[in-house]
Order: structure tokens, then C-alpha cells, then sequence
């Protein structure tokens, strides 16, 4: 085992590491319980007007305070991190499938047009994921958002899983297992395995991270969810207005979608400036 | 003739690591005096590494010592001693001229000037055999020096601080035999010349048979045997000592009489091989290798590092297409066949190599034995591990293991593991590359009983690829010999060891000779 080796597995296993790991799968695990119990988590149904006066405070008698029209901002929340979590879920695989398996694929069994696919993947990753996104959702057309989102994430997770698999593919042991017969079928099951085994947690939520960010600004800018379902992105966007006196009415989903984010990053163990 | 001035002296001396652990080194009784040669022999553990600290006077802080351990005749004036380490240790930087560096040791332990110190280096080298330019070449940084030319430049440093005593640790492991025995006469020339004292410290017998002088036999920090080797040979020495004396592969060593003359069938053809294309006009058209291996038989390719080997070999499993000349496995040319094809093929080769990073460290041990298994043969799974574990079992390994991990194993049972996988995958062909590298006297013979062992039982045609004649002769019949690329040598091993014509076979086969080389040792022990 080279120093480098020891190096990356001590940052890997160092306690702090696995620490905050486990905070952010918790955090993750806490924030879909809150969406799992969603009815009895928010007190009033999405998009309820006039619970109470328009633009009050946080504290009484509404926690998080109400917003323009009245909707308590609390409920509004919950019900907006729900769709939130629910289009990021539908990107995942998107991304998963079309980014980290195609990348794995490509590398073991392309032999030369898996390089070319990585090129273009490098030309992709240039491009900013989020013009990437909105080119998406532009030609895929705003109800596929989600599509779009989980496409503008695939390039850079292609990549990386194709770069991975190609050292897999160039160590000493996969030399061996050639040099014995073993097709590349049977290396590619193998180091499909314990890739999976080992760090499919950290890269779906390494994807996740990025496909929330994506989502919630693709709703932002009006290419994501369509109202009457709120999703965080959307939300922000519509507190915009009231921001100046009423800084809850975004403020409130603005923490919802940072706290998300943070659990899904420090559950796939990325650092501070790591691009998701 | 006065007695000559003592080195070292040691007695009753007890080394612990760390206040109340196990003792490191117990109850030693040894010395050495000007003009000796000892070697202290011990495997890893014994308790060596720790003894070469304390000659050095660099014993960890948390170590203690107790007994008496004396340098020189106990006055202020010490004896020079001279740290010489192996080519392969990292003792210097890897990115700054190995000269500088060189240089700044001579002129540190010597009190000198950088230039004084350059001319005590210039004046050690005069003695030596080099080329003109090697100083020259030494202003490259090490990793790019030659494995050779820095275990030279390492000698040349250690007597250019005119030393009492040279302290080598392992100073001639990673070299290739040829150089490696090259490199000992030097070091006994230059040992009998000067007269200094010759402290080696090493687990391997070969080495320590070779050098000649006295041998001190080290086992888990207790002194168990201590004599020439002549006395440690006679039936009155220690079991341990016979043990470790007769484990490492020698010349010799396993007689095998009447060897079976297999008739069959060649099973692999290598026919003009050769390492760049003939039509290169620069080279002309080299004559390439050629050789024959029959089912059932074996051959050895010797050759060291640098000898085109491993690409001969990548080219004969087919892993990378010869540049020249046709490679024919069981009558098909494997140069027109597809990668699919290829691979089929390869799964009739067993491969077992020195190399420790061959085995998937995140595998089982049973599913390192159980791939092959499972990708060439078609058998149930109750079949795989039972026949899994029976291999596990005569390799050595016991059942409990199957489920650990093959990266946890040690190097010597990683090895197993090897041997293991190869028997289980039941090959017409088997490649040993450099098999016993990197493991100690007692791991190699082990390893080579088993690879004995594989080749009565499972009688799979045997390409022995390593530079160590020992072990081509335990097991194979006939070898080449190659050198940068080209066959200087071929014939049965056992004509090649009586009667070698090659001056490079010569020293191929001088280096694993049982008997320590010719008048050298002798002259040494006179001093």
C-alpha cells in the first residue's frame, strides 16, 4: 500500500470524518421523517389562506409566522421541503443511472468509444451544471424538471465514476485477473460490487446535494415546479417581495433548503469549496 | 601481533522497545574486532533492527537497555562505525542529487568541507571498478538512479568515511543475484584491503553463507547460535539454525533423480519473438527468441530485471501483442485472436507472481479462490466450497479464513493464497513470476515446497520466470538464459550449473552457490 493509500484512508476513517458523516445521514433521516409526517407534522393543508393575519411575526400564534396571503409559513414549509425531497428523489436514480453506472460501464467495457464519452463529459462538466439544467427543462419542457436536473448532474458524476473505474481497471489485481482468464464481465461485476458495497451511500448523496441545489433554482426561476404544489425554490421566489419587512416568509424555507443540503454533503463526506 | 582493536562488545545486553514489554534483544553475548566479518542472521522480529540501533547509539527514546554494551576499548576515542543501508531503504531524499547528498554524509561524519568530503569520495571510488562518468550520474536525484548504481554509490560513501567498522543493514537486498554478488566481492575486497570490521545484518542465509566469517543467529531477541559456517552446519548446532540454513532456495539443494522426459504435444510455441519490430532499420533484424514448452514440461526463463521478461510474458498470455514473431498457444496463433477469444484462452494459465498487489485486497480469501472457478468452470455452489476449502487446507490456510479479507493476509500467506487459486482453477499452463520474492528464508521454502508440490500432483506445463538459478532448478528441467532482450544461454539447468560457458551465467549461478565464493571469504577471516 503506497503512503497516498494510508494518507486518503486515515482522512477517510478519521473519527471526525465518520462523525459528521453520521450527522448528515441523521440529518437526512430526520428531515424525511418530517416529510413522511407531513399531515400531522403541518398543522394547515398546502396552500391554506387566511390562517391568520397576513405578514405576522414569528412566535404567537404562528411559530414561524404567515406569510402574504396568510399561509402559515411553518406548514408552507413542510409541505414545500416534501415536494422538494420528492422531485430530488425522482432525479436521483436519473442521475445514478445515466451518471455513476454509465460512467462504470463505459470504462470497463468501451474501449474506445469509453474515452470519447469521457471527453464529452469534460466538455458537459465545463458548462455550468445549472445552463445545463435549464437547457434541460427548455427542451424537455418545465413538467420534466426533474429529468432535466437529474441530466445536468449525470455528466460529472460520469465522469467520476469513469475515472474510478479505470484506475480499478489499471491496479495490479485486475492485471492478474486478466493475466487468468477472467473476462470482463466478471471484473466488472466485481469492482461493481464492492464500489457499491463501499461508497454507494456517500455517492448518492453526493448526487442528491447536487440535484436539491439544482431543483430549487431551476423552481426559483420559474423552469421547475408549477404552483399550486410549492416546492422550497418556488416559495423563495415568492417571498422575494416581502423580504424587506418580512424576512421569515423566505428566510424560514431558505434554512429548510440549507439544512437539506448540508445533511446531504456531509453524508457523502465532502469538504469545504468540493463541488457536489 | 597484537589482538586488533575491538569494535563492539556486548554483554548480558537486554533491549526492551518500551519499558516492560517482551525484551527485544535478551541476554546477548557478542563482539566483533577489527578485520571481522559477522553477520547477524535473524528473520523479521528477531530483534536485529533494534540491535543495529544501538551499535548507532540511535535506540528509540522509550527504549531501555540493560547489561553492558561497549564500543571500542571503552576509552573516548570510539571507533569509527559506518551505517551502510540497502539500496532499497529510504534514506535519502527522493527528489535532490544523490551526489549532494552522499556528499554532505561524508563531509558531516567527517568534520569536512563539501569539497574535501567530494575528494574522499573520488579517493574510495579509485579502488573500485566504475565507470568514468559515474560520479557524474549521481547528480540525478535517487529514484533515478539505478537499483545497482546506488547500492554502489551507497559502499562507495560508507568507505569513504574511512570506517572501524561498516554496520550494512540488508545493504544488498532488491539487487539482482548477478549484482548482488558482485556487489558482496567488492564490499569483501575492500573489507579485506582496509581491514575494518564487516557487521551485516540480515534474514537471509544465502547472504550470510556468502559473505563467510562468523554468523550470529538471532531468534526472537536470544542469541541461539553463533560459529563459522562450517561449525553451524555440524550436527552440533542448534535445529533452528539447521532450519534457517537450509531454507532458502540453494543450488543444489532438491535433487530430483530421474526426471520424467515428457513427450507430448507442444503446448506453447514461441517462435522469433522479439521486442521491437525487425524492420527497424537502426537494429537490423535480430534473430528473436524461440523456444518450445511441451505439456507437462517445465522451463525456466532467467533472466533479471531489465531482461525483457516481463513483456516476453505479457506477450505469451496474450495481455499485449508481440511486436514481432508468432506466439502459438495449444496450435493456435494467439496473435489473430480477438480480445474475447484471448481471454478464453487465458483461462487455462494459472499466473503466480511475486508481485503482493496481485490479489484483490477487498476479495475474500474464498472468493479469491472461488472466481476462477466460478468464471471458467460451471460447477454448483456447494461444489465451489468444498473444493475451495480443500485447496485452502493443502495449501496451508486453514477453513476459519475463507471469510477474511485476502488484503488483511500476510505477504506469506497471500502467496498461499496464490498457489491456492491457481490449483483451483485447475491450469494447462502455469507462469511463476519471480515466485519467492519478497519473503523471508522460511516463507520461500515453504512456498517452493508448495509449488513442488502443485507440479507432481497437478502436472500443468511450468514457465518459471526469476533470476534466482536456485529456484529454476527446484523447478524446471531446461532454461534460457536472457539478457537485455536476446537469449545468451540455453540447455538443461543441471548442464548449465556444472559447466556454465557464459561468463553472465557464471555469476547468475555463483550467487545461489551453497559454498561461500572462492578465496575471498578466507582471506577476510585471516585478517
Amino acid at each position: 500500500m503506497s503512503a497516498t493509500d494510508t494518507a486518503a484512508a486515515r482522512t477517510n476513517s478519521s473519527p471526525l470524518r465518520i462523525a459528521l458523516g453520521g450527522l448528515g445521514l441523521a440529518g437526512l433521516g430526520a428531515l424525511g421523517a418530517l416529510v413522511a409526517l407531513e399531515d400531522i407534522a403541518a398543522p394547515y393543508e398546502a396552500g391554506m389562506m387566511r390562517t391568520g393575519e397576513a405578514l405576522a411575526p414569528p412566535l404567537a400564534p404562528h411559530a414561524f409566522g404567515t406569510d402574504l396571503l396568510g399561509r402559515d409559513i411553518w406548514s408552507e414549509t413542510v409541505h414545500g421541503l416534501a415536494v422538494t425531497m420528492a422531485d430530488a428523489v425522482g432525479a436521483l436514480p436519473i442521475a445514478l443511472a445515466a451518471g455513476t453506472f454509465a460512467g462504470f460501464l463505459a470504462a470497463h467495457m468501451l474501449r474506445y468509444s469509453g474515452p470519447l464519452l469521457r471527453a464529452a463529459a469534460n466538455a458537459l462538466i465545463a458548462v455550468p451544471a445549472l445552463f445545463l439544467a435549464v437547457l434541460f427543462a427548455a427542451l424537455l419542457g418545465h413538467q420534466n424538471a426533474v429529468v432535466a436536473a437529474g441530466l445536468a448532474v449525470a455528466p460529472a458524476a460520469f465522469a467520476r465514476s469513469y475515472d474510478r473505474a479505470h484506475s480499478l481497471l489499471a491496479s495490479p489485481h485486475a492485471d492478474f485477473a486478466r493475466a487468468t482468464g477472467l473476462d470482463r464481465w466478471s471484473l466488472f461485476r466485481r469492482d461493481l460490487i464492492f464500489e457499491l458495497r463501499e461508497s454507494i451511500v456517500a455517492v448518492a448523496a453526493r448526487a442528491l446535494a447536487a440535484v436539491v441545489i439544482l431543483l430549487s433554482t431551476l423552481s426559483f426561476f420559474g423552469f421547475g415546479a408549477a404552483p399550486p404544489a410549492r416546492d422550497l425554490g418556488l416559495m423563495i421566489a415568492a417571498a422575494r417581495g416581502a423580504l424587506p419587512e418580512a424576512w421569515w416568509t423566505a428566510g424560514f424555507p431558505l434554512l429548510a433548503l440549507a439544512l437539506f443540503i448540508l445533511a446531504a454533503r456531509l453524508a457523502a463526506g465532502l469538504s469545504e469549496g468540493e463541488r457536489a | 601481533m597484537s589482538e586488533p582493536r575491538p569494535i563492539f562488545a556486548a554483554e548480558n545486553l537486554t533491549l526492551e522497545r518500551k519499558r516492560g514489554d517482551r525484551p527485544a534483544i535478551a541476554e546477548l553475548t557478542l563482539g566483533a574486532r577489527r578485520g571481522d566479518v559477522l553477520t547477524v542472521l535473524g528473520r523479521e522480529g528477531s530483534g536485529r533492527d533494534i540491535l543495529l540501533a544501538a551499535l548507532l547509539g540511535e535506540l528509540p527514546g522509550r527504549a531501555t537497555k540493560a547489561g553492558s554494551l561497549t564500543l571500542g576499548d571503552g576509552g573516548d576515542d570510539g571507533p569509527r562505525l559506518t551505517y551502510l543501508p540497502g539500496p532499497e531503504s529510504r534514506v535519502l531524499a527522493p527528489f535532490v542529487s544523490t551526489l549532494a547528498q552522499l556528499t554532505r554524509i561524508v563531509a558531516r561524519t567527517l568534520s569536512l568541507s563539501r569539497k574535501e568530503a567530494r575528494e574522499k569520495l573520488h579517493g574510495a571510488l579509485e579502488h573500485l571498478p566504475h565507470t568514468p562518468d559515474f560520479l557524474a550520474r549521481l547528480s540525478r536525484p535517487p529514484r533515478r538512479v539505478a537499483c545497482r548504481e546506488r547500492a554502489f554509490a551507497l559502499l562507495v560513501t560508507a568507505l569513504a568515511q574511512d570506517p572501524d567498522a561498516i554496520l550494512a543493514d540488508d545493504a544488498l537486498a532488491g539487487l539482482e543475484p548477478s549484482e548482488s554478488e558482485e556487489m558482496a566481492s567488492l564490499l569483501l575486497k575492500e573489507q579485506s584491503r582496509r581491514g575494518f570490521a564487516l557487521v551485516y545484518f540480515t534474514g537471509d542465509p544465502v547472504v550470510a553463507t556468502r559473505l563467510g566469517g562468523r554468523i550470529a543467529i538471532l531468534r526472537e531477541g536470544k542469541l541461539t547460535d553463533h560459529g563459522t559456517i562450517e561449525q553451524l552446519q555440524s550436527t552440533k548446532s542448534h535445529s533452528y539454525t539447521h532450519v534457517l540454513l537450509r531454507a532458502a532456495p540453494r543450488l543444489g539443494q532438491r535433487p530430483r533423480d530421474a526426471r520424467r522426459k515428457p513427450r507430448a504435444e507442444p503446448l506453447l510455441q514461441v517462435r522469433s519473438f522479439a521486442f521491437e519490430k525487425a524492420d527497424d532499420p537502426r537494429r537490423g533484424a535480430a534473430e528473436g527468441i524461440t523456444f518450445d514448452l511441451r505439456r507437462g514440461a517445465s522451463l525456466a526463463l532467467i533472466g533479471e530485471h531489465g531482461s525483457g521478461r516481463r513483456a516476453l510474458i505479457r506477450a505469451v498470455i496474450g495481455l499485449e501483442p508481440a511486436p514481432q514473431g508468432r506466439i502459438i498457444f495449444d496450435s493456435v496463433d494467439i496473435g489473430i485472436l480477438s480480445r474475447a477469444m484471448l481471454a478464453r484462452l487465458r483461462k487455462r494459465v494459472g499466473f503466480v507472481t511475486g508481485d503482493d498487489r496481485a490479489l484483490d485486497p477487498r476479495m475474500t480469501v474464498g472468493g479469491t479462490i472461488e472466481e476462477p472457478m466460478r468464471a471458467h468452470m460451471r460447477l454448483p455452489a456447494e461444489e465451489r466450497k468444498s473444493a475451495a476449502s480443500a485447496v485452502l487446507k493443502r495449501v496451508g490456510l486453514g477453513d476459519m479464513i475463507a471469510r477474511q479479507k485476502a488484503g488483511a493476509l500476510s505477504a506469506l500467506d497471500r502467496r498461499r493464497l496464490q498457489i491456492a487459486r491457481v490449483i483451483a482453477a485447475n491450469p494447462q499452463l502455469v507462469v511463476l513470476f519471480e515466485p519467492l520474492e519478497g519473503l523471508d528464508a522460511l516463507g520461500q521454502a515453504l512456498i517452493l515446497d508448495l509449488l513442488c508440490e502443485m507440479r507432481e500432483r497437478e502436472g500443468p506445463a511450468l514457465l518459471v520466470v526469476t533470476a534466482n538459478f536456485a529456484i529454476a532448478e527446484a523447478l524446471a528441467d531446461d532454461a534460457l538464459i536472457l539478457k537485455a532482450g536476446r537469449i545468451v544461454a540455453r540447455g538443461t539447468i543441471a548442464e548449465l550449473v556444472r559447466a556454465p560457458q557464459d561468463a553472465y551465467v557464471r555469476r547468475l549461478v555463483a550467487a545461489v552457490s551453497a559454498a561461500p565464493a572462492d578465496g575471498l571469504s578466507q582471506a577476510a577471516a585471516q585478517v
